[in-house]
């Protein structure tokens, strides 16, 4: 039987192009391998330095907030940052990573039939070994303090999953409007400055102004690092909040994940 | 009956495209565009630049998007619209085959079945286990072209891709892409502007004009189509081409007449006239014939030097029994002081008519000239 493709005006629908990537696990398996590969290929260090950014990181914290800061209602300043600093970093990194294979990847999708999609979930797929790295070394720190919580540890696939597809909603959300605007490329790595202090992860809710606390309260990337929070070492949570957050966030990503993924080659040109 | 390979149904297509001072203006680039193509087919895809001929492998490669109609491909479709796209450099030879199939579809199960055949063509060695960045570049080009051509895809699209490698490699390729349509019923869409090289291996031509596309069965019609397009045909047409010079010039004026008609018989000699008015200077001239891929079958150099005078006639005939058929043009070229001094482009054209020698087979020779040359065999049995 032979392969029947049909390439016809209009645009795109999801599912169709839903099916056609998972068809390619292959593919987005061996890309990922390659991204690996190459990261640290020619490095005397090699996948050692998947460690240094977080022990870096819960180096600076456990100094700082142990030594220098101390949250008043916070138990343990250090792992309150790290654990949301970790939830931030997720999203962050995969958001920024992801926004960055758009880029490379213009000179293979305008020459080769291959959907932008494949390329940003590889690139997902090897950040996840940093990723899961990270978590473990965060992990790893809270049973240390004593504070880790076996009971919600279930939840970390689902914070994981979330941080995530909301940075790849948030990479759709900016390739989307780039097809108007070049503008928006510009302010991805703006966006994520401001963002990590616009989200509670140095300083908890309280210690706002009352008149600037809705600031977070309206910021639902605050729900999901609290999630985070939660989830490692059972931080209390609001939870119809965090529900609120997570509801909006997913709703946000799927809609431009839907609106880019239909219009994808129709504007290839543009992008 | 043979199977379809690709069917397009009123493709349309047009860029939105933004100037620099934020202008949106809508190219269209063709429209209502319908057409089939078979398997086994080897379609030539010929015109000017910017008619749309990339464009179009584009759709069909389903890369981007018609604004208008379909396109229908059965098959597995191997783009090599830009060749060694996906490559890698940091990556093996053998990493990057795997990889390129694997970017185009086909498994790696499937790849490594024609991982030897692939290294053996492309002629690449040792060197298959080093990173790409370090082949040169003809290497490069040749491991790509190589991988694409062998792992088994069913529909090629081919843009400008051809010249890879050397004279001989080459010829390799051209050899290996005929195999590929005639024995394996592949079907091979290939954009060039190199037309003998085209001639070699394919079976039709579609080329646009005035964002339609025609189809042609050989270069021929083609080409008569094009001149039939830059002037009008009827009798002496050719003979009004005439030349406005600058002052840049030793003359005025320069007129190549064909003195009685522009169609041949092969046994006629071709009789043409030159004038030249207001010839300042002392100048020797030189004629060149070039068939209709322009590629020069000939120079030749009158005796004398041509002394200055009001007007100067030379009248002088081509050979008979000399030239194929197909259009030609005449390029005169001036020396002055044992340097080249100018080139006038298609002063004249002529055209020779279809040729009937008798022999058993009517195929059409490739080729600017078909001497008269009896191939005397002997034949043995045991």
């Amino acid at each position: 039987m032979m392969k029947h493709q049909v390439n016809k005006a209009g645009k795109d629908q999801l599912a169709t192009v839903l099916s056609t990537v998972w068809s390619q696990k292959e593919l987005i398996i061996a890309l990922a391998k390659r991204d690996l590969k190459l990261k640290y290929n020619q490095t005397v260090l090699g996948f050692l330095w998947l460690f240094l950014n977080p022990l870096l990181m819960a180096t600076i914290f456990t100094f700082f907030f142990s030594q220098i800061i101390h949250f008043a209602k916070v138990s343990n300043s250090t792992l309150f940052v790290l654990t949301a600093y970790l939830g931030w970093y997720v999203f962050a990194n995969t958001f920024q990573q992801c926004s960055q294979v758009w880029k490379e990847s213009a000179s293979i999708v305008e020459k080769i039939q291959i959907h932008r999609l494949i390329l940003v979930l590889a690139r997902c797929i090897s950040l996840s070994m940093e990723h899961v790295l990270f978590i473990l070394l965060v992990l790893v720190f809270t049973a240390l303090t004593g504070e880790l919580s076996l009971h919600f540890i279930c939840y970390l696939p689902f914070a994981y999953l979330l941080s995530t597809f909301v940075a790849l909603g948030a990479t759709f959300f900016v390739a989307g409007i780039s097809m108007l605007k070049k503008d928006v490329i510009h302010m991805v790595p703006h966006f994520l400055q401001v963002g990590i202090w616009l989200t509670p992860i140095f300083y908890t809710q309280d210690m706002l102004p009352e008149k600037f606390r809705f600031v977070s309260t309206l910021n639902p990337l605050a729900g999901i690092t609290d999630f985070w929070r939660f989830v490692i070492y059972g931080y209390p949570l609001e939870n119809m909040h965090v529900l609120k957050c997570a509801l909006i966030l997913v709703f946000f990503s799927f809609f431009s994940l839907r609106f880019f993924v239909k219009r994808e080659r129709l504007y290839l040109e543009q992008i | 009956m043979s199977e379809c390979a690709i069917i397009a149904k009123g493709l349309s297509k047009s860029y939105l495209t933004q100037s620099d001072s934020g202008e949106s203006k809508t190219i269209n680039v063709f429209s209502n565009l319908s057409f089939e193509i078979n398997r086994g087919e080897v379609i030539g895809i010929i015109g000017a630049n910017g008619s749309g001929k990339s464009t179009l492998l584009k759709i069909i490669a389903g890369i981007s998007k018609p604004n208008e109609g379909q396109v229908e491909v059965w098959g597995t479709i191997a783009s090599l619209i830009d060749i060694g796209a996906g490559f890698h450099p940091e990556l093996s030879g053998l990493e990057n085959i795997y990889l390129m199939g694997q970017l185009q579809g086909i498994s790696k199960k499937i790849s490594a079945q024609f991982v030897k055949e692939i290294i053996a063509f492309s002629e690449i060695g040792d060197f298959i286990h080093l990173p790409v960045k370090n082949y040169s570049k003809g290497m490069y080009l040749r491991l790509a072209f190589s991988t694409m051509i062998h792992l088994p895809f069913d529909v090629y699209l081919m843009d400008e891709v051809l010249s890879v490698g050397d004279i001989d490699f080459q010829e390799k390729c051209k050899n290996y892409l005929r195999q590929l349509a005639i024995h394996k019923e592949k079907t091979l869409l290939v954009i060039s502007h190199n037309y003998s090289e085209l001639r070699e291996i394919c079976s039709r031509y579609l080329s646009f004009h005035q964002g339609e596309l025609l189809s042609y069965d050989g270069l021929d019609s083609y080409f008569h189509f094009q001149s039939n397009l830059a002037k009008p045909v009827e009798k002496g047409a050719y003979q009004l081409w005439e030349h406005g010079l600058t002052s840049t010039y030793p003359f005025d004026k320069v007129k190549l007449d064909l003195i009685h008609e522009i169609q041949f018989d092969y046994h006629e000699e071709i009789p043409l006239k030159l004038t030249i008015t207001s010839l300042g200077e002392p100048v020797q001239m030189g004629i060149s014939v070039k068939d209709s891929f322009h590629q020069t079958v000939f120079q030749v150099y009158f005796k004398d030097e041509f002394a200055p005078s009001n007007q100067v006639f030379v009248d002088f005939l081509l050979p008979s029994n000399f030239f194929n058929q197909g259009e030609y043009q005449v390029d005169l070229l001036f020396y002055s002081q044992g340097k080249l001094h100018c080139i006038l482009n298609g002063l004249a054209r002529f055209e020779l008519r279809e040729i009937q020698l008798g022999h058993t087979l009517p195929l059409r020779t490739w080729g600017p000239t078909k001497p008269l040359i009896h191939l005397k065999s002997i034949q043995y049995a045991d």
